[in-house]
């Protein structure tokens, strides 16, 4: 007698390839695509499928939550100001008040329970991913085109792997400093950035969250993704500017769904 | 005088509620359009650049726009021309009010910049002066430098990452040094700036060479608390030490010059050769408001 029941290998196999189209084949077509799963990914995602979207997240590391699990000097305790408080308690994350206005909380735990809530309000991932282009349709942003991560780091000659499309009526570029998808329609000539702004103020979250909304049609930039777009200052890890800007997006992105709605 | 609310909210509602409208075909909201274009493109993407960038985004005239709607969200953090900005502005102003018998200050919140002949990049100014004045808050706490041992403590937290941490700590500990965003001396340091723009009217010298008059060009923040707010200030009332020279890198303002020198534990010193009448003007400053308010075609109390 054996603690677990037995099963066969080609079951094991069947399980897991069954399980994987099946969602795939799902997510071929949905409301959102949103690309990179860190905070300011996971936080639109969480709010567009607690709404009733169908919101898929591309990352390209095998692991989500991007740089949330650590704050500086890999210490794994993560700062934010008020009001980005009331998130970690929307989300049952603990902290402690540092100072007046400025809370600490554990990385590890502040961005699984993220992530969790993501899983829970029914968001899917694809990760191990590249975003390698975008879709466009009638001047708007309609799909992103992606592949396996791993052949990025395989010699030439077996890099012969082609991308595959998936098609969206909403995009979201949560892709960090990179701003990966804004630079994609860049190098196409269909929009330009500013870059990154001289460092003027000590603090731009404002900002980020302020101009966190639709960059192109059909392309809503979120997070650090912000600040390349529109040359917002410079500056450092601020986990409250990227939950809040992450929030904003799911709004501005029910906003023209229900506007796609209704024309 | 006439205190208003947010100049372009007032200027856009009066021009709405004139008979008939004085807005242009389209009404308010292509004035609107108009107005939010000319703001976006006031923006300086870099210092180096030799204007505002003329070419804005769809989402930055977005944001202009909502900035005009009474009661919208109002984040600073780029830089703007003072001098494009204080145009746009001035076109806002009806005909009988834009005479040199007016004088409009608007206090904004914005950090406004100008690169002056001579100058090889943007620097921010606490005013810009004209018709009208331009006073900005956010400038009051950017232009100026701050004690060096803050951007030495910030850069060498921000090496690890603890930059956000630094700068509240070190805002708490040294806030009586240096002006924070939201600080309550901030309306007294205006006071001293609308005053500059009182002087730049009646057509007076810029600047004054006195540390503890109103008028004085201050670029650091403890020379512009020295200026403008009267109470303890660290230091004050020290002469300006030559060859300590600062590193100011990056930081924003004009090139500062050598920084009062500060003794910790030093016993704040007012300026003791210079009388302190409770306008905050140095005694020659003061005389030539007082000339100008015998001849003045307006009347005002000292
Ligand atoms: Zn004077």
């Amino acid at each position: 007698m054996t603690l677990f029941h037995p099963v066969s290998e080609k079951d094991v196999t069947r399980a897991i390839v069954s399980g994987f189209m099946k969602q795939f084949e799902q997510y071929v077509e949905s409301d959102l695509v949103i690309i990179g799963a860190g905070p300011s990914g996971l936080m639109a995602g969480r709010e567009l499928a607690l709404r009733g979207r169908k919101v898929l997240i591309v990352e390209r590391n095998n692991y989500l939550g991007g740089g949330f699990w650590i704050g500086g000097y890999l210490m794994n305790k993560v700062t934010l100001r008020a009001p980005s408080q009331e998130v970690l308690d929307e989300l049952g994350i603990p902290y402690e008040e540092a100072v007046e206005g400025l809370y600490v909380a554990d990385g590890p735990h502040a961005c699984s329970k993220l992530i969790a809530a993501a899983c829970d309000a029914g968001v899917k991932f694809a990760n191990m991913t590249i975003f390698e282009d975008i879709v466009i349709r009638d001047q708007r942003v309609a799909g992103v085109v992606i592949n396996w991560t791993p052949i990025t780091s395989l010699p030439r000659q077996i890099t012969c792997v082609d991308p595959v499309a998936l098609e969206c009526t909403l995009v979201i570029d949560a892709t960090g400093h990179d701003a990966c998808v804004v630079s994609k329609l860049e190098e196409r000539g269909m929009m330009k950035t500013v870059g990154f702004g001289a460092m003027w103020v000590e603090r731009s979250e404002d900002l980020v969250v302020e101009y966190t909304g639709e960059a192109y049609p059909g392309l809503i930039v979120a997070g650090m993704a912000v600040s390349t777009t529109y040359g917002v200052p410079r500056m450092g890890p601020t986990f409250g500017g990227m939950l809040l800007s992450g929030k904003k997006a799911a709004e501005e992105a029910l906003k023209i769904l229900e506007g796609i709605k209704t024309a | 005088m006439e205190e208003r609310g947010e100049f372009f909210v007032y200027h856009l509602e009066r021009r709405g509620n004139s008979t008939p409208p004085a807005v242009p075909t389209g009404g308010i909201e292509a004035l609107k359009d108009r107005l939010s274009l000319s703001l976006a493109g006031t923006k300086v993407r870099r210092p180096t650049d030799h204007g505002p960038s003329r070419d804005p985004l769809p989402a930055e005239i977005a944001v202009e726009k909502r900035r005009l709607d009474p009661g919208g969200r109002r984040p600073f953090g780029f830089l703007y021309d003072g001098y494009d900005l204080m145009q746009i502005a001035a076109s806002l102003l009806p005909m009988e009010e834009s005479s040199r018998a007016h004088l409009h200050i608007i206090f904004t919140n914005q950090l406004l910049g100008t690169r002056e002949e001579g100058e090889d990049r943007y620097h921010a100014r606490v005013c810009v002066l004209g018709s009208p004045s331009l006073i900005s808050t956010s400038g009051m706490v950017e232009a100026p430098a701050k004690p060096r041992e803050f951007y030495i403590l910030k850069r060498s937290l921000e090496a690890l990452g603890m930059g956000e941490t630094a700068e509240v700590e070190f805002a708490r500990e040294a806030g009586a040094r240096f002006l924070d965003h939201d600080d309550p001396r901030m309306e007294e340091a205006a006071c001293g700036y609308a005053l500059q723009a009182v002087f730049h009217w009646i057509g007076a010298e810029g600047f004054c060479g006195d540390q503890g008059c109103r008028l004085f060009n201050a670029h650091w923040q403890r020379e512009l608390l020295a200026a403008q707010v009267r109470g303890p200030v660290p230091g004050v009332g020290l002469a300006p030490e030559a060859g300590v020279m600062p590193e100011p890198g990056s930081e924003p303002g004009s090139e500062p010059g050598p920084e009062p020198r500060f003794e910790p534990g030093s016993e704040p010193t007012l300026p003791t050769d210079v009388p302190l009448p409770a306008i905050g003007l140095c005694r020659c400053h003061l005389e030539q408001l007082k000339r100008w308010k015998e001849s003045a075609p307006i009347t005002f109390r000292l």
